[in-house]
């Protein structure tokens, strides 16, 4: 039993000693997951610069909101990292040219908190005291909604970055002004991914779903739907609730039901989701359709024997292509200490975009700007890291203010990831 | 009508989220039994805990020895935390106090925890791979694993409670803080003794719970909330109670998302302890 001032004063040294080593312990550790190889080029390909300026050369302010609170805010910060490095680029370029102008583009960026509140209030700072016309950002669906209730009244061009279901009311429809989607639907690569499984595992035709209760329904059936039409059959589905950390509970049903493929519905913790499905005893194709790295399965899940027959379709950060290592490396010499976040390749993608639409107008007008990203329909049209992109989604939104663009399809087996290419959307 | 092996298995998954839910509830109800404050940034120790032991880990020492580390790292902590902040001063309000200094700590470590652990989650080494048969049922190792860890730890924590001096006047400090002082048991210290204990069984918890699950910066916040129900359950200042309380909870939330679906699994145990509220406002054992 301690006793006495001494002792006390003895165990705080002790302590501060003790907190000293962990500090230590905890500093200097480089991030492990998506860390990339050692990236060597120092431009990034494909946004048209100009070094002569013909005209006035202006400034461009984009607004940028994330939620940098919360537990969104990993992927938040690495999407500003992207639109950081775009603004980077434009600059070292000399700016880019847009109609007889040069504008160097500036990200003023603001954090949401993950909630509609925060998003709104971040909003009007955007369009009332920072006067932009362009607004780009948000997550989730209650953030995209707060943020057009500020934009659009204003005159002001919403482009969202996420959209996690689609045909949400928060999401573009043709009764919505002034709001694009440079954000692809993550339901698009299903038909991708059942058509890989059915040719590298034709055996397989079974599929238990596990999908979160946030209102994938409509993701769902187009899933269902898909694998009907290639012999497929959906046994079982799960929803598990949104804020979920342990996937036993979920995957013991999915498992019981003896599928032969599992299919994680766009979740940033199908990484987790693999771990449980392994566990419990489940070895066959387990395909994750979001975002999530690739390379993260392999620093979070680990063990060898779990990393096997997984297809994943997020940009595969040891197979980049030029852009992506480009950026990759923008983003090493910028900030050394953190890993490469996959998240800020599609983050560059949305001021890049805007831009080309803008130089294609010779404006930056936001409604000349959206009508112009309007008719940029044909395969090509827009460049993204990801490939030749468009805009699209009349059939199916009745609006061509969403993006598409390649899907990257990527296998992990025994631990190493084979890449499969990037794949044009089917539609559907 | 579900099969036996997925019973098992939720069973088996319940006990296990059960015994985690345990060893932060003890943690909390030896704080508040003793010192008479709600330490609302015990979350936030259970999240250092378990990234401590992720970035000795990664300097080539084996789990085990790290879970050691972190435990007396994480109760060297608590010491300095009840010596700093929450050590009562003349004049001040301990309860509303440290209510006030627990949430500015959780919010000063969760963000300090964003900017010094970094970007994406991570994952501790397995403690055990694999699984193995229980009754038809796959059953992932780990997860027994981190049932004996917790067991071990509960015998320990209740021998030293009951067989040692210094355990013995915790208790009596926790029955009665003034009685006690009256027999020369200094409360600060056993004050420093309970926070010892108490962030060192969070780091446990918290290196057990990322080695199942995974580690990020606001990995603690549903540990917390789970381990202040399992007190409310099993009632204040009671280590069988936090048991039962931990099992209920753990069993619920193993069983109840496997039978009922993912709904029915994040209601029924907050109704359940509104029931217990209205009906046992103690907890299950617990006393005045």
């Amino acid at each position: 039993m301690m006793s006495g001032k001494k002792s006390v004063a003895l165990l705080c040294v002790f302590a501060l000693l003790v907190s000293l080593g962990v500090a230590v312990a905890a500093c200097g550790e480089g991030e492990e997951a998506a860390t990339t190889a050692a990236p060597t080029t120092a431009t990034t390909g494909g946004t048209e610069t100009t070094t002569a300026p013909v005209g006035e050369t202006k400034t461009l302010k984009i607004g940028g909101i994330m939620g940098l609170t919360g537990p969104l805010s990993i992927p938040s910060l690495a999407f500003m990292r992207g639109w950081e490095i775009y603004a980077d680029v434009v600059k070292e370029a000399g700016g880019v040219k847009i109609g007889n102008d040069t504008y160097m583009i500036e990200i003023i960026e603001e954090d949401s908190k993950g909630a509609a509140e925060g998003a709104t209030t971040a909003a009007s700072k955007l369009v009332n005291q920072d006067q932009v016309q362009f607004v780009m950002g948000a997550m989730l669906e209650t953030e995209v909604a707060a943020i057009y209730s500020v934009t659009q009244p204003a005159g002001v061009l919403y482009a969202t970055a996420n959209i996690n279901i689609p045909e949400h009311a928060s999401d573009v429809s043709p009764d919505k002004d002034l709001f694009v989607r440079l954000a692809v639907s993550p339901d698009e690569n299903q038909p991708l991914d059942l058509d890989y499984l059915r040719e590298n595992y034709p055996d397989a035709v079974k599929i238990g779903v596990s999908q979160p209760d946030i209102g994938y329904e409509g993701m769902f059936d187009r899933l269902k739907a898909s694998a009907e039409k290639r012999g497929m059959e959906v046994v079982h589905a799960e929803k598990w609730a949104w804020g979920t950390t342990d996937f036993i509970p979920t995957y013991t049903n999915i498992v019981a039901s003896k599928p032969d493929i599992i299919f994680a519905m766009n979740s940033g913790q199908a990484n987790d989701q693999l771990k449980a499905a392994r566990q419990l005893g489940f070895t066959g194709p387990f395909v994750s359709n979001s975002p999530l790295g690739a390379d993260v399965f392999l620093v979070t899940v680990q063990d060898p024997t779990m990393l096997t027959d997984v297809i994943c379709n997020s940009p595969d950060v040891t197979h980049p292509n030029d852009a992506m290592k480009a950026l990759m490396d923008r983003w090493t010499a910028k900030w050394p200490n953190d890993g490469f976040v996959s998240d800020a390749v599609h983050a560059y993608d949305i001021p890049w975009i805007l831009v080309q639409a803008m130089q294609k107008a010779g404006s930056t007008d936001p409604a000349v700007v959206l009508a112009t990203l309007e008719a940029m329909t044909n395969r090509g049209d827009l460049q993204t890291n990801e490939g030749p992109g468009y805009m699209g989604g009349q059939d199916r939104f009745g609006v061509n203010r969403v993006l598409y663009r390649p899907f990257p399809i990527t296998r992990i087996m025994n631990g190493e990831l084979e890449f499969a290419g990037f794949f044009d959307p089917i539609p559907e | 009508m579900k099969s036996f092996d997925v019973w098992m298995q939720a069973i088996v998954n319940g006990i296990a989220l059960g015994w985690l839910y345990v060893l932060m509830a003890m943690g909390l109800t030896l704080m508040l039994s003793i010192m008479g404050i709600l330490q609302l940034a015990h979350g936030e120790i259970y999240m250092m805990g378990a990234f401590l032991v992720y970035y000795l880990t990664r300097r080539e020492i084996g789990i085990y020895p790290a879970i050691v580390v972190s435990m007396a790292a994480m109760a060297v902590l608590g010491v300095i935390l009840e010596r700093v902040l929450f050590r009562p001063r003349p004049g001040r309000d301990v309860a509303l106090t440290s209510i006030v200094i627990s949430t500015g700590l959780t919010l000063i470590l969760s963000s300090a925890a964003v900017v010094g652990f970094g970007l994406y989650t991570k994952s501790l080494p397995p403690l055990i791979s694999g699984s193995f048969d229980l009754f038809g049922a796959g059953v992932p190792k780990d997860r027994i694993l981190a049932i004996g860890f917790s067991v071990v730890a509960l015998i320990l924590l209740y021998t030293f409670l009951k067989r040692t001096r210094l355990g013995l006047a915790m208790v009596a400090s926790a029955q009665n803080r003034e009685g006690s002082f009256l027999k020369g048991i200094n409360p600060n210290h056993m004050s420093m003794a309970a926070m010892a204990i108490g962030c060192a069984l969070a780091a446990l918890a918290g290196a057990l719970a990322g080695s199942i699950l995974q580690l990020h910066p606001y990995m603690g916040s549903l540990p917390m909330i789970n381990g202040l129900v399992t007190i409310v359950l099993g009632g204040l200042g009671s280590i069988p109670g936090a048991v039962i309380g931990g099992m209920i909870l753990g069993l619920l939330n193993g069983i109840l998302p496997v039978m009922f679906g993912a709904a029915a699994a994040s209601v029924a145990p907050l109704v359940i302890v509104i029931l217990v509220l209205l009906f046992r406002p103690k907890g299950i054992l617990g006393h005045e």
